[in-house]
Formats: structure tokens, sequence, C-alpha cells
């Protein structure tokens, strides 16, 4: 059976269909995007890492873009019991904030960090120098970074390493990250069994687009969503990043699109827990919300809407879409700005680059135009986006 | 059936845009191979904001909201040294102050910093990160002998074909020269300041003397003179509380922060600071930045 997460199938899995408009809200989104608390939320369900000892709650931290050690610990007092750095983010730096955020604290989270593979001598002195950035005796969970091959899985370089730290007491879990060959690497942890995680980058968006699909009607490969319930059901933890796909904003005033794609990751049963990054108090509440959710019809018919909303404003910026407009509208730029607005929040600038536009490029050229000619490949409605960016950026 | 989908499969692939096999790559590569020395040793690649993932792991993440337009990654050897490798990102970011904010992303206390006229580069023994213009570059050496000197010497070399401004934007300038300022620690960020999403975007940078420590904060003018942006800021930050028409207060978990206009911007300080150890840092920040604060381009 084929089930891969295409968008199609998100839709169809969340019972929406087009139309559907509801107002359905999901508890635990802040009124508003202020940082002060909320009432203490429950505890977290705690559920077991894998066949690590670890039990942890479904929503973690990744602190890989985190500046301010205190949204961590405004993180781990609301009941996040997992952080996740590496040796490599922020030049090292990253690693020396979580350790000033956890410090007192430490015992309260399952710690994690990173270390590429390379030389023996050159991987121990990573792992030493995180020890000491973080300020911590031991690492809960050390993963060997951004796996992408079974030869990776099976080096005996990081395994003399790991092995070593293991029995140093240096590190309690060993697992792996990856990005490329996700299928290859899930299943090669699975087989050869020494680690115990896998974080890989899951979100409604993965097993989409042209190769994906055709792969899958070849029979050539399953989708991601149930290699992850195949190799988590053999033991393997598998933790979830990349879990927003593309970090958008908030509407004003509406569901948080962040929370249905979080929650939608959480669903697959093979998902321990989701770690999307975090930079402020208001994305720790948010992301706290969608924790422990259960899917009512309701909250799918929302959700299914909410696929709608982040799949319309998610332009890839590739700019494959220029020049084809008969009008000689400059679509690329005129998404671009609507993405400066949408995505990234930053009204000035997205004014800008629609402003700059010359005159008769810009979406007002639309005019009557009816059926827009510009395919784009990530299925946007151009023609529906071009006219948003006018009425929002003209003037 | 399955031969049909195949050649399917395959038109796609050259019909998708973005195809690797035909990356042309960033019109600095073929400048600098005009000027000789260096040699391709892999095919380039590039990635628009959809595809960052997949070369550049999590960090995808700390780089797109600087308005990421495409990012080119070449390997390069030195022609003349069999072994030398050089690996470039060089990332085409929305505007200069962009390419400027994520540089600072990669910039902290005690690093060494390095002239390459007319920008500064981020060094160490196998890296170099630097910004000109619109663009951001990182290099980093394959670790051996001249590992330092390959990744500096292309970085002169790119600096020079690249154009605008190596120099920060005027509102970081003004955060480097305040009183107690901690080297290396100005920032541009772009999604939120000590936790707050209101308070981006701004620049930023740690301050210590011999009886505070802190932040101070520059929030530069908005689209729409500031009344959107205080409005959020009463909404949104903890505490918060005008003081007296002019001075404004909220209590955040990096302490207090007071806050004062200055020409459109918003200048504060943040720390365990008291309102009477305010009134100087507030006053000497908002001379310093008199005459500095503009919209974002």
């Amino acid at each position: 059976m084929r089930s891969g997460t295409t968008r199609r199938d998100f839709l169809r899995i969340m019972g929406a269909g087009a139309g559907v408009a509801v107002g359905a809200t999901l508890p635990g989104i802040p009124p508003n995007a202020s940082g002060e608390t909320s009432p203490t939320p429950p505890p977290p369900e705690k559920r077991p890492l894998g066949k690590t000892a670890f039990q942890v709650g479904s929503v973690g931290f990744g602190a890989m873009t985190t500046r301010d050690p205190e949204v961590i610990r405004f993180a781990v007092d609301r009941g996040i019991d997992y952080v996740d750095t590496a040796a490599r983010y922020m030049g090292g730096e990253n690693e020396r904030i979580v350790g000033r955020a956890l410090a007192g604290i430490r015992d309260k989270v399952v710690l994690a960090t990173k270390v590429k593979l390379g030389e023996v001598d050159q991987m121990l002195q990573t792992a030493e120098n995180s020890l000491r950035s973080l300020k911590v005796d031991v690492i809960d969970l050390l993963q060997l970074h951004n796996v992408s091959t079974e030869d990776e899985v099976t080096d005996e370089r990081a395994r003399e390493v790991f092995r070593k730290l293991l029995d140093q007491g240096k590190v309690r879990a060993v697992g792996v990250t990856t990005h490329k060959g996700q299928d290859t690497v899930l299943r090669a942890v699975a087989k050869h069994g020494f680690y115990k995680t896998v974080l890989v980058a899951y979100n409604f968006r993965s097993d989409t687009g042209v190769a994906a699909t055709v792969k899958e009607a070849l029979g050539m490969r399953q989708g991601l969503s149930d290699t992850i319930r195949e190799v988590a059901g053999s033991g393997v933890g598998v933790i979830a990043m990349k879990t927003q796909a593309g970090g958008y904003a908030s509407p004003p005033g509406g569901l948080s699109p962040h929370q249905a794609a979080l929650a939608w990751v959480l669903a697959n049963p093979g998902v321990t827990l989701a770690i999307p990054g975090m930079t402020s108090y208001a994305q720790v509440e948010e992301n706290l919300g969608a924790r422990g959710r259960r899917f009512a019809l309701a909250d799918r018919i929302a959700l299914g809407r909410y696929a709608l909303e982040i799949g319309d404003r998610h332009c890839g910026l590739c700019g494959a879409c220029g020049g084809v407009c008969p009008r000689g509208v400059e679509v690329p730029n005129v998404l671009r700005a609507l993405t400066y607005l949408e995505g990234y929040r930053e009204e000035d600038l997205a004014r800008s680059a629609y402003g700059s536009l010359p005159p008769g490029r810009n979406a007002a050229a639309c005019g009557d135009c009816e059926a827009c000619l510009v395919a784009c490949r990530l299925r946007l409605p151009v023609g529906r986006l071009a006219r948003r960016a006018h009425a929002r950026l003209a003037g | 059936m399955k031969t049909v989908l195949l050649s399917t499969l395959l038109l796609l692939a050259v019909a998708v845009p973005g195809a690797r096999a035909a990356d042309s790559g960033d019109p600095v590569l073929g400048a600098l191979a005009a000027k000789g020395g260096w040699k391709l040793l892999e095919p380039v690649r590039s990635f628009g904001p959809d595809t960052l993932y997949e070369e550049i792991d999590g960090e995808a993440e700390l780089v797109l909201p600087y308005g990421m337009v495409r990012m080119t990654v070449a390997v390069l050897g030195r022609t003349a040294r069999a072994g030398s490798e050089v690996r470039l990102e060089i990332y085409r970011m929305a505007s200069h102050r962009d390419a400027y904010g994520i540089w600072s992303q990669y910039r902290y206390p005690d690093q060494e910093v390095l002239p390459i006229p007319p920008s500064e580069a981020i060094v160490s023994d196998t890296s170099a990160d630097f910004f000109r213009g619109e663009t951001f570059v990182r290099v980093r050496s394959k670790p051996g002998d001249g590992s330092r000197s390959d990744g500096i010497g292309i970085s002169s070399e790119i600096v020079a074909l690249l154009s605008g401004s190596g120099s920060p934007p005027e509102e970081a300038k003004a955060l480097d020269g305040l009183p107690g300022r901690v080297s290396g620690s100005t920032l541009y960020q772009k999604r939120a300041m000590l936790g707050y999403e209101c308070l981006a975007p701004g620049f930023e940078a740690k301050f210590s003397t011999a009886t505070l420590s802190g932040h101070y904060l520059l929030l530069p003018p908005s689209a729409d003179g500031g009344k959107a942006r205080n409005a959020r800021l009463a909404r949104e930050l903890p505490g918060y509380r005008e003081v007296t028409p002019a001075l404004r207060n909220a209590k955040t978990p990096s302490g207090n922060l007071w806050m004062i206009s200055e020409g459109g911007c918003v200048v504060a300080v943040a720390g365990k600071i008291s309102r009477d150890q305010a009134g100087p840092l507030l006053s000497s920040f908002a001379q310093r930045v008199r005459g500095t604060c503009r919209p974002a381009p």
C-alpha cells in the first residue's frame, strides 16, 4: 500500500475538502504572541525514546537558532524536557548558549548534541569540546551529524568513538541525524542496531515533488511516513526536525499553521518527539499548544485548511515562473514580495520589493485575466497569489 | 508502462528548474575563473530557499529570515598546488543589511577578525566568513598545510569581485561605539530580540561596564512611523508601562527593559538596570544614533 505524505494525501487524511471553512480552534494557542505565560500546562505525556532509557515529552526544543538562554530556560520551566544542539551550530556558540541556559536545571532535560563524522581523534576532541561548552559531565544523546548513506551508519571510526565515550560514561546513548537519503539511513539504523535514535527532517511536505511522486508510482520507494512507522516499530527512537516546513508566521487572528504542522508530525505514531526551532517565548507557547493533541474531526478539518494556507503561501522563490506571463508580470518578484510580507513578516522589505517593479510589471497587469498561464512547480495558485500581493502591497 | 514512466521522469528531471547538471552557479565564480589560479573540483550546485535544507542542514533556519535569494556551493582547488581544497558558499541575500545580519549571526566575542578590504572576515585556520553588498560568503578550507592561506586568499580575491559596501550598516556602527560594548557581540536580529518577536527586526549588542551589564537594543524606524510597533510593544512585552511620556519600561526575563524613541528609532537597554542607571545609558545611546535612524531598505 502506498501511503506517502503528498499534499493531496494529507488533505484526504485530514478530511478537508475544497471550500471547507471551519472556525475551530486548537487549545493552547496563545491569544496573542505576547510571550506572557498562560496557565502552566499539564505535565507532558512522557514516552520512551526508542530503546534508550529516556522518557520524553512530544515537543522538544530545537536550539539551533536560539540566541537567548532565557528562552530555553522558559521552555524548560514550561515542561519541555529535551534540548537539541550541535557542535557546529553558530560555530560552536550554540552549545555555550545551551550550557548557560541549563545551569541549575540540567537534570530536567535530555540533552542532545551532535558530532560530524571524521577521524577518531577529531571526533573525540569535538565531543570533549561539547562537554566543556555545555558545562556538563555527560551528554545524554550524542548523534552522528548529517548522515546520508548506509556506509556512514556502519562507519567503524564513529562506532569506535561512540563506544569509547559510552564506556567512559561521557555519553548515555547514541544516534544519528539525517537530511538526505533519509529512508536509507532510517532502515540502516534499524538493520544494524548500533544507534538508538534517528533525527529526521519530517513535515507535511515530506515526500512531495515530482521525483518522489514518480518514484512512488514506480514502486521504487515507500513514503517517509511509512518508513518512520516501520523503523520505530523495530525499536528505533525517531525524532522529527524541520517540522514547520519553512517557519511561516501565524496569520493575525487566525489559527496557527505552526501548530497544525507540528500536530501533523506528531500524529505519526512512529515519531517520539519533534524539535521545532524556537527563538522566542511566543514560539515556545505556540509549540507547547500542539503537545498532547488528539485529533477530533474539527481539528482534522482545521488542519486541512491550514495545509491549504501553508501550501498556498510557501513560495520556494525558485524563479522558475519568470518570463512566462504573457502580460509581462514579473511573477517571481511579485511572489517574492508576498513571501517577504507573509512569510518573513518584513513589510518594509515587501513594499520596497513590490514598489521597485517597473511600471506594467507588477500584478496590476493581471487585470481581468481569468486563467493564469503561469505554472508553479509547487502547484501554488499563482494568479490568486499575485492578486493578493497587489492588494496588500500596491500603493 | 515502466519505460514510459521512466522516460517521463527523465524528461521532468530535465524540465525541473534548478536541475543540477545545468547549474551555472554564481557570477562571481565566472569572474574568479577568468582570473585564474583556482579550478573547480566538483560541479557547482545552487539552492533556493526551498532547497537550502538539502545542503546546509538545520542552519537553513538561521539563514532564511534574512531573505536568502540563492546560495551557490563550489569546491575549488589551487591550480598551483595539488591537495588544496576550498569550499565556498555564496549567499545572495535580500539586502546589504540582511547580508550583514546573517554574517553577524556567525560573529562572537573572542573570534579573530581580519580586514579583507573593503570588508572584514571572521577567520580561523580553516574558515573565513565575510559579506559585501548583498552577498554573504562562507569559506571552508580543507585542514592541512596552507588551509589558512587558502581560505584567506580566496576570500580576498572574491571580495574584490563583489560590489557594494563591506561595512556594517550605520546602526550597527552606532552600537559599536557605545560605552562598554562587548566587542564582537553586535547582531542584526530578524526574528526576535531578548526572546520577543515584537522587538525585531533590530540591532543588539551586549555591554559590560564596571558596574553594569546587559544589552543595547536599537529598533530602526518602521513603515507606519512606529504606531503599530508601539502598540505591539505595549501588548506583547510583559509588565509594559509608560513611566513618562518619553520613557517606557517592561519586565523581561533578561531584566528591566528601558526604552525611549529617537528619530523614529526605539533605543533601549536591558539588564539588571534601575531607572536612574538607565537614564545616562539611554541618553548617550540616543545621541549616538541621532541622524542614523532610517527604515529598512
